[in-house]
């Protein structure tokens, strides 16, 4: 049974990389391969290694807290850790025979924990109505975030505190706030919504994307606001420095809408947009490869056009 | 009124989902759309309201082009978005005529909870409740009845004949004909991708009488083929 399992595994990803396209995948490819040049990179170097491998442990509970298949598995496995184990194991080979080419064998301890208590966690957080007083203050038309910030509400705040705090003793704080901010708000994309919730607005096409736009931009802005300010207030020498990190930030957010609707696919999650919305999160990580996601939003726009005209077209 | 002629839609050039049909939808009516799974209700829904592009034939509502901007659209499925409520739901519709709370009492949905939380017949409630609240001349309502209790099921029947005498024009599907013909001016049978038959009230007795002879006469001989006894 955790053969089939796995074997399902490999073709739910088969299928995945088929939505993306070949030229998309080989350049996710080399993106990756890139990134894991870097981290092997920092493996070498002390402490960094140590926030690499806690880094990736905590990836494997978040991966495995949020994972929905927990029940599923439970109705037709015994062992279910069988199948979480197998998982995170082949998903770490790499991480794991770096750190053996290294010898980090505590580190190789710590990677090994975590997959270990993850695959005894049995339950998946369930997202409650409690914080509805906040949830309030964003406009009903922006259910993307009204559904995300109550999902990550917990660590929206946690980054929000951790900048505030973080930005008495160095400057880097806030903006490493903005930075994590914008990659969590950058999931609220990531689902496609029925097509009943474009029709009642009642707009064409161009419309509606703009509309997209301008309200993720506004809602971030709101959101990050005060660590601006704040910033400012500490380090006026340094002003433009948000304001130069938004700016990158918004040409991402512009990329994710028009990604998300090149792609939209009605009460579904959208596995290509999720896969490609790692370039635009890549690229506010590496700033040189900002002019590609420019290039893919020009692309993804007229894609959009086509896609979401038959729902739209009697609003143009 | 709504005229359709000469409709046509295929999912694949081998197979045409509607063939050439034509129909006319008087306003101020409930006409019943009823057939066996697969005959191409949906598929006739989906395009009326404009999801679907037909291959040939055409749509007016008065003789003018139809367009979304007439229709509120129940679909068979109901999906929300997650960690949503169903409050924040029903705020997409745009109509402040529209009075949630009074309507909410023939409902009785528990509006400031998230909708995952919602059981399929409250999902298929709020859904109700938006294409309620469009409040569009033309209400397209793909199997309104799944999933609904007793009591709704009824309390729905009773908004749709007094929604009726506006002068609104109702289409309703169902696999189930005694929902239709208890509620409907008219039901048109779909097979096929054509409408082979259309019943008036007076005798909706009668061919339900004749429907369910012939699908238990088509049946007899398999049911028993299975050998199942005492």
């Amino acid at each position: 049974m955790v053969n089939g399992i796995l074997k399902i595994r490999a073709k739910q990803l088969v299928r995945q990389l088929e939505g993306i396209g070949i030229f998309r995948f080989l350049f996710l490819l080399g993106l990756s391969a890139f990134l894991f040049y870097i981290i092997f990179m920092q493996l070498g170097q002390s402490p960094n290694h140590y926030y690499i491998s806690a880094g990736y442990g905590l990836l494997i509970l978040s991966i495995h807290l949020q994972r929905s298949d927990k029940q599923f598995l439970k109705i037709i496995i015994t062992h279910t850790q069988k199948v979480y184990y197998s998982e995170y194991l082949v998903l770490s080979i790499p991480l794991i025979l770096s750190i053996v080419y290294y010898k980090l064998w505590i580190d190789l301890l710590l990677i090994f924990l975590m997959i270990l208590i993850a695959g005894f966690i049995n339950f998946t957080p369930r997202v409650t109505n409690k914080h509805n007083r906040f949830i309030r203050l964003i406009p009903d038309d922006s259910y993307e975030w009204k559904s995300g910030v109550r999902k990550s509400f917990v660590g929206i705040i946690f980054i929000l505190i951790a900048g505030v705090g973080g930005n008495f003793f160095f400057e880097a704080a806030i903006p490493i706030a903005i930075l994590v901010l914008s990659l969590i708000v950058i999931n609220f994309y990531q689902t496609g919504e029925s097509e009943i919730f474009l029709i009642i607005k009642e707009t064409g096409v161009n419309q509606f994307l703009k509309g997209k736009i301008i309200e993720f931009i506004i809602q971030f802005t709101m959101l990050v606001t005060p660590l601006v300010l704040l910033f400012i207030l500490f380090y006026p020498e340094y002003w433009f420095i948000p304001f130069v990190e938004l700016l990158m930030i918004y040409f991402v957010f512009i990329y994710v809408v028009l990604l998300k609707y090149a792609f939209y696919i009605p009460n579904e999650k959208l596995i290509a947009s999720q896969t490609l919305s790692a370039i635009g999160a890549l690229s506010l990580l590496l700033p040189f490869m900002l002019p590609v996601t420019w290039l893919l939003s020009v692309r993804f726009y007229y894609k959009s056009l086509s896609n979401l005209k038959p729902y739209l077209y009697d609003f143009d | 009124m709504i005229s359709i002629n000469s409709l046509t839609v295929s999912y694949t050039k081998k197979r045409k989902v509607i063939n050439d049909l034509s129909l006319a939808l008087e306003g101020g009516n409930i006409h019943g759309i009823v057939g066996l799974n697969g005959a191409g209700k949906t598929t006739l829904l989906r395009t009326l309201y404009g999801l679907l592009k037909p291959d040939s034939g055409t749509i007016t509502l008065s003789g003018n082009s139809i367009s979304k901007k007439q229709i509120g659209y129940l679909p068979t499925e109901n999906f929300f978005y997650s960690n949503i409520t169903g409050s924040e739901y029903l705020n997409l519709f745009r109509n402040r005529a529209f009075e949630i709370e009074k309507w909410n009492k023939l409902f009785g949905l528990p509006l400031e909870e998230l909708i995952d939380n919602y059981s399929s017949g409250m999902k298929k409630k709020l859904a109700l409740l938006g294409v309620l609240k469009l409040d569009k001349p033309v209400m397209i309502l793909d199997e309104p009845f799944n999933g609904l209790d007793i009591e709704t099921g009824r309390i729905l029947r009773s908004v749709l004949l007094q929604l009726k005498k506006t002068g609104k024009l109702i289409i309703v599907t169902s696999h189930i004909l005694e929902t239709l013909t208890n509620l409907c001016d008219c039901i048109h049978h779909i097979e096929n991708g054509i409408i082979d038959i259309t019943i008036q009230k007076p005798e909706f007795e009668a061919y339900e009488k004749q429907l369910f002879a012939k699908i238990e006469n088509q049946s007899e001989k398999l049911i028993s083929d299975l050998g199942i006894s005492n």
